[in-house]
């Protein structure tokens, strides 16, 4: 299943990116840079929602395995987070000659990328795995402030910062939301595979079977 | 258009750190898999 997802993912990131560079290609040349930018923006904001959700679920219910999908959407919005900042800041440079200006919008991108790190090193610094739980799922909660504040800010605030994408042909469109579905399709396979791999580190972590446990289990 | 390319290369480049990342995480798992089975 999650090869399939694999597959999905790329062949839909392989035709947008050829339309992108054929049929749907915006004028200056590295306005195209959105078809990049913007899909790993709602990945980033996808990512952090799923966290903040996963962290009251954690809080509510005490099950681990909300804390690992958390954990592996801290690592996964990271990743995108980093994507978004650096095509933003390329796109900056080509497009007003600056590598970043202080507007509300790339403030408030920069800060979500900060506000992962921390919760990445919180995560890491606290050894007890149940007090890690409890209190990376308090700071996912109050750290969940910064989403709709890049959301609002990037799409009802005057800035710098292009307010709304408008396309000119349907072409773009179809580019645009297959880019989209392809980068949010990705997110959700790393999110499984991590939360995968968290879940298999638990279960090694934990003392080993008895002997005679384990022989019940051999047969 | 080297923008573009530019911005292309950076994003696989971050991408492909996260799945070298994650690979090298599944060989641990498998090698403390193995150490325990040996035990």
């Amino acid at each position: 299943m999650r090869l399939l997802f694999w597959c999905l993912s790329f062949c839909l990131t392989l035709v947008s990116g050829w339309m992108a560079l054929s049929v749907a290609a915006v004028e200056p040349a590295e306005y195209n840079i959105v078809y990049i930018h913007v899909p790993a923006a709602t990945c980033s904001l996808v990512c952090f929602t799923i966290l903040f959700i996963c962290s009251i679920q954690h809080l509510r219910t005490k099950n681990q395995m909300w804390d690992h999908i958390a954990a592996a959407c801290g690592e996964v919005g990271l990743v995108f987070a980093t994507v978004l900042n650096a095509t933003g800041s390329i796109f900056a440079y080509a497009a007003w000659g600056v590598w970043w200006t202080p507007s509300l919008r790339l403030v408030s991108s920069a800060m979500l990328w900060f506000l992962y790190v921390a919760y990445l090193i919180l995560r890491a610094s606290l050894p007890d795995q149940q007090r890690k739980g409890q209190i990376c799922a308090v700071f996912g909660i109050i750290a969940f402030v910064d989403v709709p504040l890049v959301y609002i800010s990037a799409r009802y605030i005057p800035d710098i910062h292009w307010p709304k994408i408008g396309f000119d042909s349907i072409w773009q469109s179809v580019a645009f939301g297959l880019a989209i579905g392809g980068a949010l399709l990705l997110a959700a396979t790393l999110i499984w595979l991590r939360a995968d791999i968290l879940k298999s580190l638990n279960q090694i972590s934990k003392p080993a079977l008895s002997k005679a446990e384990g022989t019940k289990y051999q047969n | 258009m080297c923008y573009l390319c530019l911005s292309f290369t950076v994003a696989s480049l971050i991408y492909f750190v996260y799945l070298f990342y994650l690979d090298r995480q599944l060989r641990g798992i498998r090698r403390r898999l193995d150490a325990r089975q040996k035990d």
